[in-house]
């Protein structure tokens, strides 16, 4: 069984494997970075260390997110972040990076193994970011790749 | 390789034998300096060194580097009991081994591809010349074993002279020496501080003699000789007593023994270890009283060089070196926030004094982690001198100055190539061989100076040397001749820019290219690695006299002082090195000093034209202005500075009269920041300026690098993240093209000079004068003899003409109105004045042909005006221009004269 950390961005359920999360974070005063790429949210400091944050919506096609009340950061985590760009992230392992999301859900246990592959339906983006569904308890969980996500380009 | 070798340990040893090696590099200096004067203690540094580096290489099996280090200890060895004399020639053979030794350590697993074999081959015709045989051994045979062990014969003759005993010393790998803690190599060194050891190694043959090998402790072998016996070599090297075993060389024994009696007794007698007739272990007693003797050398030695050191990973410091920022931070936070509660709670102000102090304390000690002395990268300069002078024949003398200023390791790494580079230039150009500066009446031997120093907050590094000096009309030709400045630029330069052409890219002084310089790749990289660092070099020379190369320098690459500005509600940092100055302009100036030059903005400064970028355009940000009645942010939607929307028709109502409040309020000034990117400077127009801050560099993510506009982001005070400008990457992305602007530039001057030209043809020099009441007039100076007062009794009337008495003569008097359609004078004026005109081609004493009337002198001015042709032009009449705010006519007194017939005479 894997956990699951999960979270909502727009209508969607998403779901990160738990040990590829850092920590969540309520959203606070994010400095976006002029000229940079549109999904590219802008940069945090936590506890002096400086974390780009990814808006999800943006980097699958949508609309920038607007940060409500709910809004939360997903802090990946330094390994899993090293381990999973293949040295396709120029930035070396020293980059930490969050992704910016609507609503944080519960964490769900799953077999990892009966994820489904992402319906036909989906955009460009979309198919390339997303690495599978699963049927779980609180509906259905979009799996994301995280390396691609973080992948530049 | 040794199983248990690993990399680790391995590294360890290289690093050490690093250390060694440049410790002793000094040392070796001084030798050859002080030649037979210099201290034992120098030589046995020297010899120890080498000789533990021998040891570890035996230890670890690198053959090359045992091989030559061992014949350096064989040679240091003579040079130490004085056998040897030291010579530059020697010396010469000692640092090409050292090199060697040098090369093998850089790649420590392919040593033994160096070659060596000439360095090797010089060292044993040293040795060879001193009667001794390289690579002879002798028996040593184990007591109460069965084992004998090739011993190196010259080593073994040394020690046996000093009294020492052989001992062979079995550690059992995991048992005494992992277990206790250390590595091989701290118990290799271990054994080196009680004794000298002549080889160590892995026992083979001892493992292989057993069944059980893979339970077996692997063995170590050491053999070594030391004046201490048995059991306090077995103390000193924290082995069981039983492990240590007495080895025996009686064929030396007797050898040394002979020499001794032959030799002056009274060493023998006081020191009765070296009385070699006792066969037996058993070391002498005395033995242990000559051990102070025998270890006052590296005690003192230790003093000398005095820095433990401890290996720690530069990453592991600077991320100390950001959690202790990010502490400062906290503290920070935590003092604003309980600072209100320090009434209530007793004691608390204490405690956040103590916690504050501490916590600076703690930040500064670990930025000062990262800190190393110059003198690490000073000290490799001596031998370098002491090469090169004697390859280019020249005396030539190094002094250092302030080693011990300290340094951002990674700037002190940085600061290696452009050094050397100075200091070689220094050699090879500056300092003239002994025999020109006997010419010169200078001191034969010249001198290189090496001075570092703190200067407000920076790094000042002086490279001075008392040579030749530059000539600059020698580099501006050079530089002309090669294209790199042209003539017209050359004619405009001052002494001090020609000096700086050195530091242009493919400058080259050097009439040949030599083994050390001379390849055009020179001052221009040391210029440019030295700005990269956030630095700055310049020279400053005397023809004849010296040169001086300064470098100023940041102590820390991690923390820059930096401005930071605002644009909308966006912050970002400038780095101050980039920051030339500061110029405002207030917005009613604007249209004045800011214009539109092929389509980008450009500011008149100093008769410069500065390209100016609009930082917010740059970086895509939507600028706002604030509007001047509510003080509310608004979206700012005009297009240039130029643009003047308030005019415009399709503007809202109302919008006309807010806009043109807008041109003249404080907020809508324009701070403009001139930035330096190498010798081009651009201004950046921002919102808000405001304070200088002290930043902690970090580096950008990867996903962001793409922007280019940014060398960085930090973290201010405040605990917000901003972004770092970087001012070379903004220019390119504002598109900026210097070259355009200076060919405008250079435009702009020349029709300056055309227009100052022109402005002068304009200039006149003239009289103004009235002649019926309120009409004016001007004649131009240089037409004027002479200007006179006269009475109206003085005119004289013949005919319809007037005249007067002028020097004895009659002269003709002209009125205006005659010939002019002006108005007459006044007929009741009692006194005239009259203009003499000057006859061009006539002299100042030649009768005058005429005089003309006028009333009243106003003026002699210079006036600067553009005549306009007059209606009703007659003759003599220039024309028209506003002088004094009145209409005034410019008449020209000889046509006027032509005109009136008077000129008869003179034409």
């Amino acid at each position: 069984m894997s956990q699951y950390a999960t979270f909502n961005v727009g209508e969607r359920l998403f779901g990160l494997d738990i040990l590829g999360v850092r920590e969540i974070i309520r959203v606070f005063n994010i400095t976006s970075v002029p000229r940079s790429e549109a999904h590219i949210r802008g940069l945090i400091n936590l506890r002096g260390q400086i974390v780009t944050i990814l808006d999800l919506s943006v980097r699958l096609g949508h609309a920038p997110l607007p940060v409500k009340d709910s809004s939360h950061i997903v802090i990946l985590k330094h390994g899993a972040n090293a381990a999973q760009s293949n040295g396709r992230n120029q930035g070396g392992t020293q980059d930490l990076m969050g992704l910016l999301v609507d609503a944080i859900g519960d964490v769900v246990e799953a077999e990892a193994s009966r994820a489904e592959a992402p319906p036909a339906n989906l955009t460009d983006a979309e198919e390339r970011f997303l690495s599978g569904v699963l049927k779980t308890d609180a509906g259905l969980l979009v799996l994301l790749n995280v390396q691609e996500l973080l992948s530049s380009g | 390789m040794s199983s248990f070798a690993d990399e680790s340990i391995i590294s360890d040893f290289v690093a050490e034998s690093r250390e060694h090696l440049a410790t002793i590099e000094p040392d070796l200096l001084r030798m050859e300096q002080e030649g037979a004067k210099v201290s034992s203690e120098v030589i046995n540094r020297v010899f120890r060194a080498i000789h533990s580096i021998k040891g570890g290489a035996g230890f670890f099996a690198f053959e090359a580097l045992k091989k030559l280090s061992h014949a350096m200890e064989g040679v240091l060895m003579q040079v130490r009991d004085g056998k040897l004399k030291v010579s530059a020639e020697l010396m010469d053979v000692v640092f090409a081994s050292l090199d060697r030794l040098k090369a093998m350590l850089d790649d420590i697993q392919a040593s033994d591809t160096v070659p060596y074999a000439k360095e090797l081959a010089l060292l044993e015709a040293i040795l060879n010349g001193q009667g001794l045989k390289v690579g002879e051994t002798v028996k040593g045979h184990e007591k109460g074993g069965e084992r004998d062990f090739d011993l190196d014969a010259e080593s073994v003759r040394s020690a046996l002279r000093r009294g020492m005993n052989l001992f062979r010393a079995t550690a059992f790998l995991h048992k005494d020496i992992k277990d206790q803690g250390l590595t091989p190599l701290a118990f290799l060194n271990q054994a080196l501080s009680v004794g000298i050891c002549l080889y160590a190694f892995i026992d083979i043959e001892a493992v292989a003699d057993l069944e059980h090998c893979l339970e077996q402790d692997l063995p170590v072998t050491l053999l070594f000789a030391t004046v201490l016996e048995p059991e306090l070599a077995a103390l000193g090297l924290k082995l069981p007593a039983e492990q240590i075993k007495v080895l025996e060389v009686d064929a030396l024994r007797k050898e040394v023994k002979a020499q001794a009696q032959a030799a002056a007794q009274p060493a023998v007698e006081s020191s009765p270890v070296a009385q070699p007739e006792q066969p037996g272990p058993e070391p002498e007693a005395e033995a242990v009283v000559e051990l102070p003797a025998e270890e006052k050398g590296p005690r003192e030695a230790a003093k000398e060089s005095g820095n433990e050191t401890l290996r720690v990973r530069v990453d592991l410091l600077t991320n100390l070196m950001n959690l202790a920022g990010e502490l400062v931070l906290g503290r920070n936070q935590l003092v604003r926030a309980i600072t209100d509660y320090q009434q209530e709670i007793p004691g608390l102000g204490a405690i956040l004094q103590n916690v504050n102090q501490v916590t600076t304390e703690m930040q500064e000690g670990i930025m000062q982690t990262r800190m190393q002395p110059i003198g690490t990268v000073f000290s490799r300069f001596p031998r370098i001198i002491r090469d090169m002078s004697r390859q280019l024949n020249k005396q030539i003398e190094v002094v250092i100055e302030g080693a011990e200023v300290e340094l951002d390791k990674s700037i002190v790494e940085m600061l290696v190539d452009p050094l050397t580079h100075i200091i070689r230039n220094c050699a090879d150009h500056a300092i003239e061989t002994p025999a020109e500066r006997k010419k010169a009446r200078k001191d034969p031997s010249g001198t290189i100076h090496l001075h570092a120093f703190h200067e407000g907050g920076q790094i000042n590094i002086a490279v001075h040397d008392d040579g030749r000096g530059i000539d600059a009309k020698k580099v501006l030709a050079k530089a002309v001749a090669k294209g790199l400045v042209t003539k017209a630029q050359a004619a405009e330069m001052t002494e001090r820019e020609m000096v700086h052409l050195v530091f242009a890219p493919g400058f080259s002084m050097a009439e040949k290219v030599s083994e050390i310089s001379g390849r055009g790749v020179g001052m221009d990289v040391v210029r440019t690695n030295v700005e990269k660092l956030g630095g700055h070099v310049e020279v400053e020379t005397e023809l004849g006299m010296g040169t001086t190369v300064r470098l100023r320098l940041p102590l820390t690459l991690a923390i820059i002082p930096s401005m930071i500005v605002g644009v909308a509600d966006h912050r970002f940092a400038i780095p101050q090195v980039n920051v030339m100055e500061f110029v405002w302009v207030k917005a009613s100036e604007v249209t004045q000093r800011i214009e539109q030059v092929q389509g980008a903005l450009v500011l008149r400064l100093r008769d410069k034209l500065l390209p100016l970028v609009r930082l917010a355009d740059v970086l895509g940000i939507q600028r706002i202005f604030h509007d001047p009645a509510t003080g509310e942010p608004k979206a700012d939607r005009r297009e240039s500075l130029a643009d003047r929307r308030g005019e415009l028709p399709e503007v809202l109502a109302g919008a006309t009269e807010r806009d043109g409040d807008r041109r003249t309020d404080w907020r809508t000034d324009h701070n403009i920041i001139v930035l330096r990117v190498g010798k081009n400077h651009y201004g950046v127009i921002v919102d808000e300026l405001f304070d200088i801050e002290e930043i902690v560099v970090k580096p950008l993510s990867g996903f962001i690098q793409g922007t280019k506009c940014f060398s960085g982001a930090t973290i201010l005070g405040d605990g917000r993240v901003i972004m770092i400008l970087d001012g070379g990457g903004l220019a390119s992305a504002a598109n900026l093209h210097f070259t355009d602007l200076q060919a405008e530039e250079i435009r702009r001057a020349e029709e300056e000079k055309a227009h100052a030209a022109l402005k002068a043809s304009r200039r006149r020099s003239v009289i103004l004068f009235e002649a019926a009441a309120g009409e004016r007039f001007t004649v131009p100076q240089d037409h004027v003899l002479r200007l006179e007062r006269i009475s109206r009794d003085k005119v004289e009337l013949i005919g319809d003409r007037e005249y007067i008495e002028y020097r004895g003569e009659g002269l003709p008097l002209l009125r205006l109105d005659r010939h002019l359609a002006v108005r007459p004078l006044k007929a009741d004026l009692e006194e005239f004045f009259l203009v003499i005109p000057k006859i061009p081609g006539q002299s100042s004493t030649a009768r005058p042909p005429a005089g003309i009337l006028i009333s009243q002198i106003l003026d002699a001015l210079d006036v600067e005006v553009e005549l306009k042709a007059v209606e009703f032009a007659g003759p003599g009449l220039l024309g028209s221009a506003v002088v004094q705010d009145h209409l005034t006519l410019f008449i020209d007194p000889v046509s006027l004269l032509k005109a009136a017939g008077l000129m008869g005479g003179v034409a």
